[in-house]
């Protein structure tokens, strides 16, 4: 039997274990995953071949922040491009080109747009990264092959035992009570 | 959860609220015609540029109706049929074009300095150019740009419209390929009419990027009526298949080429700016000095930056409300975009802004909007026959 477990923050890096089920349908999932949320569970994760439309309804996702990291990163990097022309071509090594201004605006808009790309953009790289779990070495379906199927042609389920309303045998019951096959303890006990 | 239809849905009703709009838009464009021709025999001149103005209104949504229409088409869409008839609507006004364009023929002599032959005669540089700029080949290149759209008119327009009775299938595949050889004639269409109609009012000057410019502006004009004519329509109750996902698809569009027509903008300046050659930085110079010097920072920070900072965000795009107001406050930009391009050629040092001013501005939207809704009530609100409509319907993102 599981026993109960207090809510760990880094589950998704470092996972234990939990009830996995697979499904053919993306309908008999979204039914599945509207009872285990109304039994109260919260640790669920679903695995998909392609977006499912009104998933992140059922599973109360928020809105992701990381686009206001790309555009606060983007900013910055608009600004840090700003200063470095400043000092650059306006105090630190002043060439005459074109009988122009030293600090001329017009000739530092395309490297500020450059910078302010190249800031957002590795910014967000490393922020998915990090939202991800990102480099994983561990997963509770390491020796479970018939996961690989939900990036196939099947849908999959997965509530982990860290979750303090975890009951296994009625999660047991309302997976198979929504045409659920193949379920399954999966990862370390 | 598919929408089920109802004729009432589909048709605007003969007593809705949009015949009311459609009657006040007809009494103002009255007005502001009567306006127009009262002030002919008073200064024809400023008349003549008024009338440019108003008509580069109209002309910019046009064209903006038709990229969004063939761009539909060739890209064999499917979430933007139940918007489709918004954008088909637009180029209602395509059949009577010729005769939009008579007053600016009429006005070639007061408009053009290249049609000056005394100015010509001690200028090499016209003198040049006069195998292209001359009033007969003028007079039928404006005519062929007004046959070539009536042209695409017939072959990806009105297919579209007789599809709803006709029912006939084959009827998308001909417009996908009518709209993909459409596409290449409407660039070039765009390109030359902007050089000859905007760009010749200087004639000393020149810009190869011109006509990317006037296009990037038709259509961020052009989808931000969409968006206005959408909110208008649902306001009267109609239009309820248009989700906040087609809404958000819409406004992201608009939001890239809002950004597109700066990134064109900013790169024709740039370009003139760093070279510093007399012949190019002539067009600048006008519109950096006397009262055109404040008129010219709207449009970097009103129809660049403003619009950039509100449209970025994903709630306002799905928000129909706020939504309308980016569309209303871009489209404002966009006419004070043709405003910029037009009107520092007849007057250098003060910008002109009379009653005049304003009536060219209401004329052109309103009957821009008198021919959209008129051409909306006469046909059903979305394709009803066309084979992607249901995928449109339940369109998620």
């Amino acid at each position: 039997m599981f026993k109960l477990k207090p809510k760990t923050p880094f589950k998704q890096i470092h996972p234990h274990s939990g009830i996995a089920a697979q499904f053919g349908e993306p309908n008999h999932l979204l039914d599945a995953v509207k009872r285990l949320k109304k039994e109260g569970l919260n640790e669920i994760e679903v695995f998909t071949p392609y977006p499912v439309h009104g998933i992140d309804a059922i599973l109360e996702e928020k809105r992701s922040k990381i686009p206001w990291v790309s555009f606060i990163a983007g900013f910055v990097g608009l600004l840090v491009a700003l200063l470095m022309q400043w000092w650059m071509s306006g105090v630190d090594y002043r060439l005459n080109i074109g009988g122009k201004p030293f600090f001329s605006g017009p000739a530092f808009v395309p490297i500020m747009f450059e910078v302010a790309v190249l800031f957002s953009a590795l910014a967000t790289f490393v922020v998915v990264w990090g939202a991800c779990g990102l480099p994983k070495f561990s997963s509770v379906f390491e020796k479970d092959h018939r996961a690989l199927r939900s990036t196939n042609d099947e849908f999959l389920v997965y509530c982990d035992r860290s979750d303090h309303r975890f009951d296994a045998a009625r999660i047991e019951e309302i997976l198979k009570n929504s045409e659920a096959f193949d379920i399954r303890v999966v990862g370390e006990l | 959860m598919p929408h089920k239809l109802k004729n009432t849905d589909l048709y605007i009703q003969p007593h809705s609220g949009v015949t009311f709009v459609k009657t006040v838009n007809l009494s103002l464009f009255l007005l502001t015609s009567a306006h127009f021709i009262v002030s002919a025999f008073v200064d024809i001149h400023r008349v003549m540029f008024n009338y440019l103005f108003s008509l580069s209104i109209v002309l910019s949504l046009i064209l903006g109706g038709f990229f969004f229409t063939m761009l539909h088409h060739a890209t064999k869409s499917k979430w933007s049929v139940v918007v489709r008839r918004i954008s088909e609507s637009f180029t209602s006004l395509v059949p009577f074009g010729v005769l939009l364009i008579l007053p600016l023929l009429v006005g070639i002599p007061h408009l053009y300095e290249w049609s000056n032959a005394q100015h010509l005669s001690h200028d090499v540089a016209l003198q040049s150019k006069s195998h292209y700029l001359n009033i007969p080949f003028f007079a039928i290149r404006s005519l062929s740009y007004m046959l070539i759209l009536w042209f695409l008119y017939i072959k990806v327009i009105k297919p579209s419209y007789e599809q709803d009775y006709t029912e006939n299938i084959q009827t998308t595949a001909h417009l996908w390929k009518w709209s993909c050889i459409g596409l290449f004639l409407f660039g070039l269409t765009v390109q030359f009419l902007s050089f000859d109609w905007l760009m010749s009012l200087s004639p000393h000057w020149f810009s190869t990027i011109f006509g990317v410019y006037v296009f990037s502006g038709c259509v961020v004009g052009g989808l931000s009526a969409m968006i206005l004519v959408i909110a208008l329509l649902r306001y009267f109750g109609y239009m309820a298949m248009v989700t906040e996902h087609h809404l958000h698809d819409l406004g992201k569009l608009l939001f890239g080429l809002n950004v597109f027509w700066a990134y064109i903008a900013f790169s024709q300046y740039m370009l003139i700016w760093y070279g510093n050659m007399p012949e190019e930085t002539v067009f600048f110079i006008v519109r950096q000095t006397g009262e055109w010097k404040n008129f010219s920072l709207i449009l970097p920070i009103g129809h660049f930056v403003i619009p950039f900072l509100f449209l970025i965000s994903r709630s306002v795009k799905r928000n129909i409300i706020l939504l309308s107001f980016g569309a209303f406050w871009l489209l404002l930009m966009h006419c004070a975009d043709l405003f910029w391009l037009i009107m520092p050629n007849f007057s250098k040092e003060k910008v002109p802004f009379g009653s005049l001013e304003i009536g060219a501005f209401v004329w052109g939207l309103s009957l821009f909007l008198f021919a959209a809704l008129s051409k909306l009530q006469k046909n059903a609100l979305v394709p009803i026959r066309d084979p992607h409509l249901a995928d449109s319907i339940n369109f998620h993102q």
